[in-house]
């Protein structure tokens, strides 16, 4: 397990986030994508560590569509 | 192979010889005659090719740069057509071994080579890729082509248009070849299929990892590449080709399958540093169909490499982190520096700002809560269907498993990784205030080879979008020749000075000149 990930975090707790997420994972596939969901739990904690400027904002930028673009659909 | 083993091989090869000699005939005419006006020196340019003699010389036309390729078919010293034919040639000759296609496209290659001839041939030359081979990562629409992402998931998606990059390069007379191999979906350093062509029982190195392996087999004379953490430089150094990542926003991302929209750069790949550079100028523009696109001045790249690098300040990492890059590696940047240094600039080594040491856990998020969203289209109907569309492959994918886990994470982790990416975009650009060019191993091993530093400088340019290019800097002798790359990065759209300074190191060295044998 990866250290510092909290122990609730288990093959249940994964169906259970995964179905409200509209997603479904076989039972087969729960463990791996558990160690996987953990490692990224972790890479979060240590970001958590590295403390930002309460005012730092994200690097994401809101844009409105420009005339003559592709929508997408 | 869709298109490769088709029955019309022979016949296309009768066509190109025919064609080949119309050219030559019409090329010896024209420079004597009616079309002389345009040329100021004919005879500078050396006398029209005879008729009997064939324009490439004897010349191993597969292993040209493209530069030395655009200036012979400017010339008509070589047809479009003879060049095409010798790199679908040069494919069906070595590919079986090298693995560095998907799909190579021999119709509508020659169909191109053809019509790009018979331009020229009219003085209507567009331009150094008018009648270069080439090809692109198996991400990129084709439209008629299939795109698959090396997946089974997209085995059968045939796109109804090119992306930007491809009609870009179609628009400037480029012939596609083909489209090349990468692992599913992009995800990973390795090209699983791809073999490298300087030592076959080793990987080609990834993510676009076919358009390595063919530049640097004479299979192609221009690629491209994607590069999310790392995938454009990491199959240029381990290959021994050039690769350039440029600024995020330069190049359009836009009919390509994308890994993520924050991250993807994509990127020319080739053989020298003038060919990407003549690359990049037809490839970066404005693209309003890419919503991260910037409108900003192209330079013309090819005409400013020859720069003189005196004077310049080059950053070098702290030697605790060098030192934890293959012996080999380290011994090669080494050298590298003291080139540089030799040309007149001057190396100090580099204290990393704080950030550095986590933007790889940032990248890591970001990355993949997009590849969440954009997988979440096929996770909830063809999840099954995940898998490498090569059927010699072990039917397992990490993809599946890491969009999977990707979707558990919340907006709000997924910002925070964000937050975390301006500081770090904030602390890079103070750090670079102290040097011109920040330099580094391109890799942290040879192909195949093992070494785990800390900080890798791969996917942290792809966090703060800075433009960085490998260049081939010398070969490893432990195992011996394997090729190591050098990375020259600088602040976002100083790709031509990031050009410049590859250009002038690359002049003072022959290590792009050495091909494999095979």
């Amino acid at each position: 397990m990866a250290q510092g990930v909290n122990a609730a975090v288990n093959a249940a707790m994964v169906r259970a986030l995964a179905e409200a997420n509209g997603i479904s994972i076989p039972d087969d596939r729960l463990d791996i994508v558990l160690e996987q969901y953990r490692t990224y739990l972790e890479l979060l904690n240590h970001l958590d560590a590295f403390l930002l400027a309460r005012e730092a904002e994200p690097a994401v930028k809101f844009e409105l569509p420009r005339a003559g673009t592709t929508p997408g659909r | 192979m869709s298109e490769k083993s088709d029955n019309s091989e022979q016949s296309e090869k009768k066509k190109a010889e025919a064609s080949r000699r119309l050219f030559l005939k019409s090329s010896a005419t024209t420079l004597g005659g009616a079309f002389l006006a345009p040329f100021a020196e004919p005879s500078a340019r050396g006398p029209a090719a005879p008729q009997s003699a064939p324009p490439s010389g004897g010349l191993d036309l597969p292993s040209l740069t493209l530069a030395v390729a655009a200036e012979r078919l400017r010339t008509r010293q070589l047809s479009p057509v003879e060049l095409a034919q010798a790199i679908l040639d040069r494919i069906e000759q070595l590919d079986r071994r090298v693995g560095a296609f998907i799909t190579v496209a021999p119709r509508q290659a020659m169909a191109a080579a053809r019509a790009a001839e018979q331009e020229i041939a009219q003085g209507r030359y567009r331009g150094p890729l008018h009648g270069i081979p080439f090809g692109v990562k198996d991400t990129h629409y084709t439209a008629g082509i299939r795109t698959t992402a090396a997946s089974r998931v997209l085995t059968n998606f045939v796109p109804d248009f090119d992306a930007t990059v491809v009609r870009r390069l179609k628009d400037a007379g480029a012939i596609l070849i083909g489209k090349t191999n990468l692992p599913e979906f992009s995800f990973g350093g390795v090209t699983a299929g791809t073999n490298n062509p300087w030592d076959l029982s080793r990987n080609s190195g990834g993510s676009s990892g076919g358009s390595g392996a063919a530049l640097a087999a004479g299979m192609l004379l221009a690629a491209t590449g994607g590069d999310t953490s790392g995938s454009i430089r990491n199959p240029s150094a381990t290959c021994g080709v050039v690769g350039h990542k440029p600024t995020f926003g330069l190049v359009s991302r836009y009919g390509i399958v994308p890994i993520s929209w924050t991250l993807d750069h994509i990127g020319p790949m080739a053989k020298s540093v003038e060919d990407c550079a003549i690359l990049l100028k037809v490839l970066a523009a404005f693209d309003a169909n890419d919503s991260y696109s910037v409108n900003v001045p192209i330079p013309d790249y090819p005409s400013l490499l020859r720069q003189s690098v005196r004077g310049l300040r080059l950053g070098t990492p702290p030697a605790a982190i060098l030192a934890e890059f293959h012996p080999d590696t380290q011994a090669a940047f080494r050298e590298a520096v003291r080139v540089l240094e030799g040309l007149g600039s001057r190396a100090q080594e580099v204290t990393l700002p704080p950030s550095f040491a986590l933007a790889g856990e940032a990248q890591t998020i970001v990355r993949i809560c997009d590849a969440a969203a954009y997988h979440r289209q096929y996770l909830k109907t063809q999840a099954d269907q995940y898998g490498p569309e090569n059927p010699a492959l072990p039917p397992v994918s990490q993809v599946r498993t890491t969009v999977e886990a990707g979707s558990l994470l919340t907006a709000a982790q997924y910002l925070k990784a964000q937050q975390f990416r301006r500081v770090f975009i904030q602390e890079c650009m103070e750090m670079y205030s102290a040097f011109d060019f920040f330099l580094s191993p391109t890799m942290p091993a040879p192909a195949g080879e093992t070494a785990t530093p800390r900080i890798t400088f791969r996917a942290e340019y792809d966090l703060n979008g800075f433009p960085a290019i490998s260049v081939p800097c010398g070969f490893s002798t432990s195992p011996p020749g394997l090729p190591i790359g050098l990375q020259i990065s600088a602040l976002p759209f100083r790709d031509a000075e990031v050009l410049a300074l590859a250009y002038a190191y690359e002049s003072a060295t022959d290590w792009h000149r050495r091909k494999p044998v095979l």
